[in-house]
C-alpha cells in the first residue's frame, strides 16, 4: 500500500513516464500482500485457503479414501470395479497413473460438485461453489515401494463462484492413494476348492503298454508352449494314456479340445453326467465329459494297412494292403511306404489319413501297428543308388554317389527321394559280410557311411498277434522287405540317448534304479512299491511343471496329494516295470526331436502357429507379445536350424 | 473513518446512495437500516435525504453531484425533483438534465473541482455539468473503462481506479485530477468501486464485504483517518471551497495501520494518564 503511495511519487517527482504499460500492483484484499491483479483480487494463499480444492480432490467414492486394489499374490492391480480385470502395471508408469486419474471421481465428467460450505470443514469460511475441475497436468511423486500408498501431484483448474464472479483458479494439489489387498479371480479360482463342470479326458492307448507315447508328448509340448491355452484349467492329472484337465465350464473345456484337435489328430466325443436337478426351476447341475481319442499310431510306427481299408473310399488309398511307416503325425497321420517299388515315383508313396477315417466304424482295426520305435535298430550305410525313374531328374550327377543331399527346406533339393540302399546291420559291420538290400524313400538324405535307425523284419520276433495280423492283410502284389529304413542318425553323435535299442532297455533300466542290497522278499516289495511311487510322483510334478501349471513349490504338493488322493499311487504298482524309467529317458529325446522336427518341418511349425493364431483372433484380449515372442522364437530357431544345416553337419532327418 | 454497511443484504452500496460534502442521498428500503447508519454519522452536519429517482432506490448510480450541486436524469418524476429541491440546502442547484445516457452516476465521476465523464456524453451535457457543478470536465476513460463513475472514485482529497489501471494511466489521471489516486478494490476484490463505496472528504462507507485490507487502502487514499479527521472536517465545512490547484506533490504521510495503533495507544495514555 505505502509502496503503491511512493511508486506514485516517484513517478511524479521524477516527471518522466515510462514508455512500457506496467500493470499496477494492488495490496491482496485479504492479506495485503501486493500481487497483481486478478479475476478474484486475492494472492494465491488467500485462494487456496478460500477453495480447497484437495478435500474436493482427496474424496473418493462414497466419501471414503481413495483406494487402488492389487493382488495380494500376483502383485497385478485391479482395473475396474465392475469387470474385475487385473493387469500388470510398473510402479510411476503411465497406465498406473491413467488407472488412478480415473478413481478420482471429482475429476470424472459429469460428477456432482457440492457447495464447500455443506462439507464437514466448518472452519473453512467455504461459502463458494466449485464447478467444473479439469485436470491440466498429473505427475508421480515417489513413494516407497511396499507403503502400500501412491501420490500424485495434480495440476487442476476449476471455476469458482465467488459471488457474484466466477473465479478461475488453477491450483497444484497432492493427492494420496491407499493401496488394498484384493483377490484377483485367477488367484482365487487357484485357491478356492470348486468342483469342475468339465473335464477333458486326452488318451492314447497304444497297444503295448511299452510303446512310447509321442502323441501325448507332442500334445505336452504344444500345451507347455502355450500360456493362453493354459488359462481356463482348474487342475490336471495324469493317468496312464494321456491326461485328464479340468475346467469350469463346458465352453473352455471345448476351446482346449479344439485347440488339442488341430495339433494331433482324434476323435471327440462329449458326454454328459447329470448331477442334480431342479425341476422347479428347471435348471440342473450337469457335469460335462469331452473324451479326446488319439490316433494311437506315432511316428516312426510300422503300421500294416488292412487292404480292406479301402472299403468306404477312404483310408490310406495307395497304401492299403501294404505295410507302411508313419512319418509324420500332424492333424492327420501321414505314412510313407516302407516297401516302394523301384521304378514309381516317390509322391506315391505318400499317404495321408484324416483322423475321421480311422475313427470310422471298423476302419482301427485296419491299421495295426506292426513295430514301434523300440524296435528300431542301427544300420550302416554302404552304399546308396537313386532309383532315376519318375521326377528324379537330376541335371548335374557326376556320379551316382555325389548326389546332392536335402539340406533343409529350402535347399533346392527334394526331401524325398527314392533309392536303392545297401545296409549292413551296426553289430554285423566288421564281424561278417551280412548286408541287405532295400528300396527307401530315404534316398536324398543318406550318404555312404551314415548311421542309420530302421526294422529289421529279418531277425525280428514279432508277437502272436502280429503274426496273425500279418495273415490276410497285405495285397498280392506285396512283398514282406527284409529292412526298412526309418531314420539318419546325426553324424556328430547328437542324439545322445538315442539308442533305442530293443537290447538296451533292460540295462538302462537297472542302471537308474538305485543299487539296494539283497533284503527279503517282502521287504524288497515294499521297496518297490516305495520307489515307482516316488517316481511316480516326480513324473506327475514334471508333467505338470512341463506344461506350465506350477506357479511356486505350493502347487507340487498340492498336485501331489490330490494325486495321492485320487488313489494315483496305486497304479504305479500295475504298471510294467520298465515303462517308467524310459518314459523319462524318453521324453527328453523326443523334446529334443520335436524341436529338431519343428525346426526341420516348417508344416507343423506352421500348423502349430496357425492353430495358436487362431486362438488368439479368437480372444479378445490376447497376451500378443507371448504369441509373437513364440513365433519369433520358432522363426528364429527355423533360421538357426537352416543356418546349420548350410554346413556339412546334417542334423537327423526324421522321414 | 470508512464504516461498513449493507443495504438489504446487498453489499454494493454506492448503487443506493450518493454522499457528497454538503448532503447525502440515500434509496427508500424496506426498513431503515441504511438510513440510519447514514443518519448517525453524517446527520450532525449534512442533510441525509431519502430520495428516488424515477421510483427507483438506485439513486447512487443515477445522479452525480458536489457540493455546489445535483444533477438528476430525465426519467425524475416532478414530485421527486421538487423533494430534492426542498430538501437539499438553498446553496445546492438541483438540476434535470436531458442525456442519453441516463445513468448519469456510471458516466460521470467528479469532486467539487474537476470531473470526469464518459466519452460519449453530448455537448450540451458537458456544458451543463460544467456549469451547474462548477467544474472543469474531461472526457477521458480509467484504464480501459468508459463508465468512469463506476470505475472510479474520488474526492477532493484523494481517489481511486480500479485494479486494471496500468502505472502510466493513473499517472495521466493523477496529474488531471490533481489528487494522488491509487488502485485498489472494493468489496473484497471488486473492481466496480463506484457501485461499492460512496466516500466525501471526511467521511466513507463501504459494503459490508470489504476486507480490513481494502479499508485500510480506502482511509490512506482518502485521508479518512482519524489524525486527519477533524482538520480536514473542518477544511470542508468551511464556507471557502479550497479553490486553485493543489499542489502535485503531496508530501502526507500514508495512513498505515500502525498509524491507527498509535493513535489509539495515544489517546488511551491521555485517557489514564
Amino acid at each position: 500500500m505505502a509502496d503503491s503511495y511512493i511508486h506514485q511519487d516517484e513517478a511524479e517527482i521524477i516527471g518522466s513516464a515510462t514508455s512500457s504499460m506496467r500493470a499496477i500492483q494492488i495490496p491482496c484484499c485479504l492479506c495485503g500482500t501486493m500481487i497483481h491483479p486478478n479475476a478474484a483480487n486475492q494472492c494465491g494463499s488467500c485462494l487456496a485457503q478460500q477453495f480447497d480444492l484437495k478435500t474436493i480432490l482427496q474424496r473418493g467414492p462414497g466419501g471414503s479414501d481413495l483406494i487402488i486394489h492389487q493382488c495380494r499374490q500376483c502383485r497385478r492391480y485391479e482395473r475396474s470395479e465392475n469387470v474385475k480385470q487385473f493387469a500388470d502395471y510398473q510402479l510411476e508408469s503411465p497406465e498406473l497413473l491413467a488407472l488412478c486419474l480415473k478413481r478420482i471421481p471429482a475429476l470424472q465428467p459429469g460428477s456432482h460438485k457440492q457447495s464447500g460450505a455443506s462439507q464437514i470443514d466448518g472452519m473453512m469460511q467455504n461459502r463458494n461453489a466449485v464447478e467444473s475441475i479439469h485436470l491440466a497436468d498429473a505427475m508421480w511423486v515417489w513413494t516407497e515401494p511396499n507403503s502400500m500408498r501412491l501420490k500424485i501431484r495434480l495440476t487442476v483448474r476449476a471455476n469458482v463462484i465467488e459471488s457474484p464472479r466466477t473465479v478461475t483458479v488453477q491450483q497444484r494439489v497432492l493427492v494420496e492413494f491407499r493401496v488394498a489387498f484384493k483377490q484377483c479371480p485367477d488367484c482365487n479360482r487357484e485357491y478356492t476348492n470348486r468342483t469342475w463342470q468339465a473335464i477333458v479326458q486326452v488318451r492314447q492307448k497304444r497297444a503295448t503298454s511299452d510303446a512310447p507315447r509321442k502323441g501325448l508328448i507332442m500334445l505336452e509340448m504344444a500345451l507347455a508352449k502355450n500360456a493362453h491355452i493354459r488359462r481356463h484349467i482348474i487342475r490336471m492329472q495324469t493317468t496312464r494314456n494321456g491326461f485328464d484337465f479340468y475346467f469350469m465350464s463346458l465352453p473352455h473345456a471345448q476351446m482346449l479340445s479344439s485347440f488339442v484337435a488341430r495339433i494331433v489328430p482324434m476323435k471327440i466325443k462329449t458326454s454328459k453326467k447329470l448331477v442334480s436337478e431342479d425341476v422347479k426351476n428347471n435348471t440342473a447341475n450337469v457335469k460335462h465329459t469331452v473324451t479326446c481319442d488319439l490316433v494311437p499310431l506315432c511316428r516312426d510306427d510300422l503300421v500294416i494297412a488292412d487292404k480292406a481299408a479301402t472299403k468306404g473310399g477312404g483310408g490310406a488309398g495307395r497304401l492299403s494292403g501294404r505295410l507302411c511307416l508313419v512319418t509324420k503325425v500332424s492333424s492327420n497321420v501321414h505314412f510313407v511306404d516302407a516297401s516302394p517299388m523301384r521304378g514309381g515315383d516317390v509322391t506315391d508313396c505318400f499317404a495321408d489319413l484324416p483322423p475321421e477315417k480311422y475313427w470310422k466304424a471298423g476302419a482301427e482295426k485296419s491299421y495295426r501297428v506292426l513295430l514301434t520305435s523300440r524296435a528300431l535298430v542301427r544300420f550302416i550305410v554302404l552304399d546308396v543308388e537313386l532309383c532315376s525313374g519318375g521326377n528324379n531328374q537330376y541335371h548335374h550327377q557326376s556320379s551316382e554317389e555325389d548326389h546332392d543331399l536335402y539340406a533343409g527346406p529350402k535347399s533346392g533339393v527334394e526331401k524325398y527321394a527314392l533309392a536303392d540302399v545297401e545296409v549292413a546291420r551296426e553289430s554285423d559291420f566288421g564281424h561278417n559280410d551280412e548286408t541287405f538290400q532295400c528300396v527307401t524313400h530315404l534316398g536324398n538324405l543318406l550318404s555312404v557311411g551314415d548311421v542309420v535307425l530302421g526294422y529289421d523284419m529279418v531277425s525280428s520276433v514279432l508277437s502272436s498277434e502280429a503274426e496273425w495280423s500279418v495273415e490276410n492283410a497285405f495285397n498280392s502284389s506285396f512283398v514282406m522287405p527284409d529292412i526298412i529304413l526309418v531314420k539318419k542318425l546325426t553324424g556328430s553323435g547328437g542324439g545322445g540317448g538315442e539308442t533305442m535299442d530293443g537290447g538296451d532297455t533292460a540295462e538302462n533300466g537297472d542302471e537308474k534304479k538305485p543299487s539296494r542290497s539283497k533284503k527279503s522278499g517282502t521287504s524288497k516289495k515294499r521297496e518297490r512299491r516305495r520307489m515307482r511311487g516316488e517316481k511316480k510322483a516326480k513324473e506327475l510334478e514334471e508333467t505338470a511343471a512341463r506344461m506350465g501349471f506350477f506357479r511356486g513349490e505350493k502347487k507340487g504338493r498340492e498336485l501331489e496329494e490330490a494325486a495321492a488322493r485320487m488313489g494315483f499311487f496305486d497304479d504305479a504298482d500295475r504298471m510294467g516295470e520298465g515303462a517308467e524309467e524310459d518314459d523319462d529317458g524318453l521324453m527328453d529325446e523326443e523334446r529334443a526331436a520335436f524341436e529338431r522336427e519343428l525346426q526341420n518341418d516348417p508344416e507343423l511349425a506352421k500348423e502349430l502357429n496357425e492353430a495358436e493364431q487362431e486362438l488368439a483372433t479368437r480372444a479378445s484380449e490376447m497376451k500378443d507379445e507371448s504369441i509373437s515372442e513364440e513365433e519369433a522364437k520358432t522363426n528364429d530357431s527355423e533360421e538357426a536350424g537352416i543356418d546349420e544345416e548350410g554346413g556339412s553337419n546334417l542334423s537327423e532327418k526324421s522321414t | 473513518m470508512a464504516t461498513r454497511c449493507a443495504f438489504e443484504n446487498c453489499h454494493e452500496i454506492g448503487v443506493f446512495s450518493a454522499l457528497t460534502n454538503s448532503y447525502c442521498l440515500t434509496g427508500i428500503g424496506g426498513t431503515e437500516n441504511f438510513y440510519s447508519i447514514f443518519e448517525s454519522e453524517l446527520s450532525q452536519h449534512i442533510p441525509v435525504v431519502h430520495a428516488t429517482i424515477a421510483g427507483c432506490r438506485f439513486v447512487g448510480r443515477t445522479t452525480v453531484g458536489n457540493r455546489r450541486g445535483i444533477l438528476v436524469p430525465n426519467t425524475t418524476s416532478d414530485i421527486e425533483l421538487q423533494h430534492l429541491r426542498n430538501t437539499l440546502p438553498d446553496n445546492v442547484v438541483v438540476q434535470r438534465i436531458e442525456e442519453r445516457l441516463s445513468a448519469l452516476g456510471n458516466i460521470v465521476a467528479c469532486n467539487d473541482h474537476v470531473a470526469l465523464v464518459h466519452p460519449d456524453v453530448d455537448r450540451e451535457t458537458e456544458d451543463v455539468i460544467g456549469d451547474v457543478l462548477g467544474v472543469e470536465v474531461f472526457r477521458q476513460t480509467v484504464g480501459g473503462q468508459a463508465l468512469v463513475g463506476s470505475y472510479c472514485k474520488f474526492t477532493n482529497q484523494g481517489g481511486m481506479v480500479h485494479p486494471r489501471t496500468t502505472v502510466e494511466d493513473i499517472e495521466e489521471l493523477s496529474s488531471l485530477l490533481q489528487v494522488p489516486l491509487v488502485a485498489g478494490t472494493i468489496n473484497r476484490g471488486s473492481d466496480v468501486l463506484g457501485g461499492g463505496m460512496v466516500v466525501n472528504d471526511w467521511s466513507a462507507f463501504v459494503g459490508l464485504d470489504t476486507t480490513s485490507t481494502e479499508i485500510s487502502v480506502v482511509e490512506s487514499i482518502f485521508k479518512l483517518g482519524s489524525r486527519q479527521h477533524h482538520q480536514q472536517q473542518q477544511q470542508s465545512l468551511g464556507a471557502a471551497a479550497m479553490e486553485g490547484v493543489q499542489p502535485i506533490v503531496q508530501q502526507f504521510q500514508p495512513n498505515q495501520p500502525s498509524d491507527i495503533v498509535t493513535d489509539m495507544r495515544s489517546s488511551l495514555i491521555d485517557q489514564l494518564s
